[in-house]
């Protein structure tokens, strides 16, 4: 559904350069720390930035030409003409999609207890989030590209984004989800497909299942480690007890080192692991 | 571009206060002193001022990254603002040519003041309101709101310093510009608008062009 090969952005101390492609019917998280080139990703497909080489195609198509009735998009803190009240940004959004779902959409911001008569500067943290979520799946979108829309909520409210984003996915196998969070857990129990991004490079790329299965983190004192097969070890912490090693074949070392203490791996984990480790 | 236009409705419709007091002072300045054209000239410059600031609108926190991911294309955006500032210049010149009309009757009881000349001048002032807009526009879209308030001062301050020079230099060659402007218009006024009209269009196509090309260039 989303291709993305080689692309390459360059900013003054930052360069995005990667590739990637999102299959219909999944969700694919993008993980990364602050400022490791998430948005600048999402903004690439969006066509808001010029990408200075590579292509995205999207539906099969160039990005450029994207129909953007198609796309529900959600950008960390930012909302759609914030000096609008919601009465009047639902008259503007009813007029600018061809499919808009006035009456559910409606029927959900009264659900969510958003005010039609406030405008949405006034809106708190949570409620904008809703709201964006809300107007991205509001209109029969296929694609869903989501940048933190959980930014700065609290657990009860990220859980009901989360729960939205589900409901999307459920009502049609064919649409799918780019979402990127700097909080693992949302991803690790929402995504199929894992993407990890540091300093606006792909490190690492996984379904969720393998990650969570075949990968592990084992905990050796110094003098395990001189013995262990590093063959399929992909990195390495120094710590208290000796060395963290993640590995993406925790059996091999489960049926050869009977002794290693194995831990279960978490996206956490494995996020720690893959930029602290080397 | 109908939801476009119910945006700006509603940002415009936010300042109906100030809309309430730039009337009541038009109207209140042309009938203590009596000067009944005064309004053409003040509300030319309302209908860039209104445009630029749905504009700063757009911008704010983001705004135009959020408006881009909408189905609304660039180019569409620069049209639907061109065609804003088409209705807000009309709708300008109406409140004017109303107070104006008001004004005239209270002093001359009668329709006379109804004529070509008067057309003409309503017209002139429709075509500076557009000046402006062509002007002001461009400079809006490449700088955004914080920087583009600035700017505008600049532009303003520039067409005013401008003005004065030119007065200036035929004030220092001897001879008397507003006599002079006087004589042309009185002779060929007809031609002289339907030149300015002709003028303001090209100007104004000129300056969509531009502001395509550096919306385009911009990023979100």
């Amino acid at each position: 559904m989303i291709e993305i090969d080689g692309i390459k952005k360059t900013y003054k101390d930052f360069t995005l350069d990667c590739s990637l492609a999102i299959q219909p019917g999944t969700i694919t998280g993008l993980l990364g720390q602050n400022g490791a080139g998430k948005t600048t990703l999402f903004k690439a497909i969006m066509d808001l930035i010029h990408v200075e080489k590579g292509k995205i195609l999207i539906f099969g198509k160039d990005h450029q030409e994207l129909d953007k009735n198609q796309v529900g998009f959600v950008l960390s803190n930012t909302c759609i003409c914030e000096y609008l009240k919601l009465r009047e940004l639902i008259q503007m959004l009813n007029a600018v999609y061809d499919h808009f779902h006035l009456d559910h959409f409606i029927e959900q911001c009264k659900a969510h207890h958003l005010p039609f008569d406030k405008k949405i500067n006034e809106f708190s943290t949570g409620m904008k989030a809703k709201l964006n979520i809300l107007i991205a799946l509001s209109h029969e979108a296929k694609l869903l590209l989501l940048d933190e829309p959980t930014a700065g909520l609290d657990v009860v409210a990220r859980e009901e984004i989360l729960d939205l984003i589900r409901t999307f996915m459920e009502e049609d196998e064919e649409r799918c989800v780019l979402i990127s969070s700097h909080i693992s857990s949302d991803l690790e129990s929402l995504c199929d497909d894992i993407y990890m991004i540091d300093q606006g490079h792909i490190i690492l790329h996984e379904t969720n299942d393998c990650l969570l299965d075949e990968y592990g983190l084992l905990k050796v004192t110094k003098e395990q480690y001189q013995d262990l097969d590093l063959e399929y070890i992909l990195k390495t912490k120094e710590e208290n007890y000796g060395y963290a090693c993640l590995s993406n074949h925790k059996q091999f070392y489960k049926e050869n080192y009977p002794d290693i203490v194995i831990e279960k791996n978490t996206l956490d984990i494995l996020f720690s692991m893959m930029l602290g480790g080397h | 571009m109908k939801g476009l236009f119910i945006k700006d409705y509603s940002y415009i419709k936010q300042s109906k206060f100030l809309f309430l007091f730039l009337i009541i002072f038009g109207l209140g300045f042309s009938f203590i002193y009596d000067y009944h054209t005064f309004v053409y000239g003040y509300f030319s410059v309302f209908p860039s001022i209104m445009l630029m600031s749905t504009i700063n609108y757009d911008d704010y926190n983001h705004g135009f990254t959020s408006l881009l991911s909408l189905p609304i294309s660039k180019k569409e955006y620069i049209k639907q603002k061109y065609c804003l500032g088409l209705i807000l210049g009309l709708l300008f010149l109406a409140i004017a040519f109303i107070i104006s009309c008001l004004s005239y009757y209270r002093s001359l009881h009668s329709f006379q003041f109804l004529n070509s000349d008067l057309f003409c001048g309503c017209i002139m002032s429709l075509m500076f309101a557009y000046f402006i807009i062509a002007l002001a526009t461009p400079v809006a879209i490449y700088f955004g709101s914080q920087k583009g308030q600035l700017a505008m001062m600049v532009i303003f301050g520039g067409i005013f310093v401008m003005g004065f020079i030119i007065y200036f230099i035929f004030n220092l060659l001897g001879i008397d510009l507003k006599a002079w402007i006087d004589t042309i218009a009185s002779s060929s006024i007809p031609f002289i608008t339907l030149g300015i009209v002709v003028i303001t269009a090209i100007l104004n196509f000129i300056s969509y062009q531009i502001s395509i090309k550096i919306f385009n260039k911009k990023e979100y």
